[in-house]
């Protein structure tokens, strides 16, 4: 177990090596970062001086092995540097950002559960009658239909005609309204991986219900409710947790689409941004954090398997 | 990932036609014997007949271009723009007064031209890697699979958004960076399928009969792994299909992937969001999104009817 803990550590770490190198040197060889500091002022002769100061401010004057070197070691202290576009620290622009974000998947993931939940238990306790057949067109049709799609129609429904949502994020006025302007996004994320979860706790809780243990439980006496709930829901829920790591990765896409349709300054608008802007120092931060965070999940659910399950333990 | 299919033993030439035949007892036989009894695998092969027809011969549906320049283009009536649809306009007008339904076709051509590209690529690097990786298996395998793990860390998304802005800046974008990107995300997943099933057929009786009667390993990789190990490979990219065309939409709604002015239901829906959240034709949104999750969810129903004919388990 520790092990296994070490040898994936060491395995992220190379990879968040790997990522930064390659995401470094693509946007550095192929983008022209003076450029993106000044703009057109950079072919202008009488800003020479203000060129010169750019250049060694970003420690532009040195080769690429070695501004990636400074960079590195500037990264290792917990500093991302400056932002290209208004020279603000890529830091604060990330400890603004990334919460925000945060707290939506976060909400997602929540909502997410509890949909599937009980609709995987109910269809699974009824397995091809009208109400599994029903969620299964449904589900369906939320894994084929474009998360964006389903975020403006539920922004145009919900905000736009209905008015029962605030049209923006809304952060200064208390804790409830800014619950309330999160609702609709997180439910855009949310509605998706409700539907794969679904699937895979109906899948796996037909094949728990055939299981002797759940007919001994019937026989004593146990209703329906309680082995549905009490015994068979805790051994169903292997794929579901596997997936649950895999998943946050499409989280984390989901977010990128749904704070630019619901206009969340979050960190997944920021790097769609600073991508259309070029402003690397706030990509490459992003990413890399995204990364590294996306891993180190993956980690805990692998963590969390053992827990569950004492028969992988060994 | 969870369910990969498991692959009966025997040695089988897949191009042994077994039509109408109801006691063929070939693999692909059988899963053809399933197939062609099931509806919904004729409704999903229909519509993706129909999106095939529709991004090859649009003329077909509607007007043959969609350029008002062209010859067989259409006519745009600027002071006809956004009307709602109608006997005249199917799906009514966009904003520059065309009429929507020959945007809306000729939108398939992009998607299916991407998705199938992509596809194509993915499964061809995914085939060589997974069965080099698979076959040879040491130190060649332990590199393939931990170069395909560094990929799987990557969030889907900010992966293509990293190859596509390294790829090329804004403007100078074309469907080829769009595809790249998506194929480049696309091949450790095929790998990591088709690795494991060659991993399972290539220990199995016949192949080692094949080998003490001396076949060469390009024979036993080609003749006896390759038919039995692809089933898998191909339910997994028929499904895959559906996704691309959802990706490619997502990406060029993002304004990261095709550049504006193509016709594509991703652009459009991108354009179409403004109009919608001011309240004002809904119809320039519904109807590129009914197209895209037509096309998408066809391809992932004929994944799953494929899935459940290969899947031995099942019979």
């Amino acid at each position: 177990m520790v092990k296994m803990i070490a040898t994936r550590l060491v395995l992220l770490v190379s990879l968040l090596l790997a990522v930064s190198m390659i995401t470094f040197g693509s946007m550095n060889l192929l983008g022209d970062p003076l450029f993106n500091i000044l703009g057109p002022a950079v072919d202008d002769p009488r800003s020479a001086d203000k060129v010169a100061q750019a250049r060694a401010d970003f420690n532009l004057d040195k080769n690429l092995p070695h501004r990636y070197g400074l960079w590195l070691g500037d990264v290792l202290q917990g500093d991302f540097g400056n932002s290209y576009a208004n020279g603000v620290s890529v830091n604060s622009i990330v400890g603004e950002k990334l919460p925000r974000s945060l707290l939506l998947a976060g909400m997602a993931l929540v909502m997410a559960v509890v949909i599937a939940i009980p609709m995987g238990v109910f269809a699974a306790a009824r397995a091809n009658k009208a109400f599994d057949k029903a969620t299964t067109f449904v589900t369906f049709g939320f894994v084929a239909l474009p998360n964006f799609a389903l975020g403006v129609i539920l922004y145009y429904l919900f905000a736009v005609r209905w008015q029962i949502f605030p049209l923006k994020y809304i952060e200064d006025e208390g804790l409830f309204m800014k619950l309330k302007s999160m609702f609709l996004p997180a439910l855009t994320l949310a509605l998706p991986i409700a539907a794969v979860y679904q699937r895979l706790l109906r899948t796996d809780l037909i094949t728990t219900l055939q299981e002797d243990f759940i007919l001994m439980a019937r026989s004593k006496g146990v209703s329906r409710r309680k082995v549905l709930f009490g015994h068979a829901l805790r051994p169903s829920m292997f794929s579901f947790i596997t997936v649950f790591g895999l998943n946050a990765g499409a989280l984390i896409g989901g977010a990128l689409v749904v704070e630019t349709i619901f206009n969340i300054p979050g960190a997944g608008r920021e790097i769609v941004e600073s991508i259309i802007r070029d402003d690397f120092p706030v990509v490459l931060a992003l990413v890399l954090i995204i990364t590294g965070g996306f891993v180190l999940l993956n980690l805990l659910v692998d963590v969390l398997y053992t827990v569950l399950d004492p028969r992988v333990r060994a | 990932m969870t369910d990969v299919i498991e692959q009966p033993g025997e040695p089988l030439d897949p191009f042994e036609s077994s039509e109408g035949d109801e006691i063929a007892n070939t693999f692909w036989g059988d899963a053809w014997r399933i197939l062609k009894r099931r509806k919904l695998f004729w409704l999903s092969a229909g519509l993706i007949v129909v999106f095939a027809m529709m991004a090859v011969v649009p003329g077909l549906f509607t007007a043959p271009s969609p350029a008002p320049q062209d010859p067989g283009g259409i006519n745009c009536v600027l002071s006809n723009a956004e009307q709602s649809p109608s006997g005249e306009h199917w799906f009514g007008t966009d904003t520059q007064g065309c009429d929507y339904f020959v945007q809306v076709i000729h939108g398939a051509k992009v998607s299916m031209r991407v998705a199938l590209g992509a596809t194509l690529v993915t499964v061809i690097i995914g085939l060589l890697l997974g069965g080099v990786s698979g076959y040879v298996g040491g130190w060649i395998d332990n590199v393939i699979t931990r170069l395909a793990d560094g990929f799987f860390a990557l969030p889907y998304l900010v992966g293509a958004i990293i190859v596509l802005s390294a790829l090329a800046g804004g403007s100078r974008r074309s469907e080829w960076h769009v595809l790249t990107a998506i194929a480049f995300l696309g091949w450790p997943a095929v790998l990591r399928l088709f690795r494991s099933t060659v991993l399972q057929v290539k220990n199995l009786e016949y192949v080692q009969a094949a080998r003490a009667m001396g076949a060469s390993d390009r024979r036993i990789m080609m003749r006896h792994i390759f038919p039995n190990a692809i089933a898998p490979t191909l339910v997994y990219s028929t499904i895959g299909m559906g996704a691309v065309i959802s990706i490619e939409a997502t990406l060029s709604f993002l304004g990261i992937g095709l550049p504006l002015g193509t016709i594509s239901w991703g652009i459009m829906l991108q354009e179409a969001q403004q109009e919608a959240i001011a309240g004002q034709s809904l119809h320039l949104l519904i109807f590129p999104t009914i197209f895209l999750v037509l096309a998408s969810l066809a391809f992932v129903l004929l994944g799953e009817e494929l899935r459940e004919a290969f899947d031995p388990r099942l019979r």
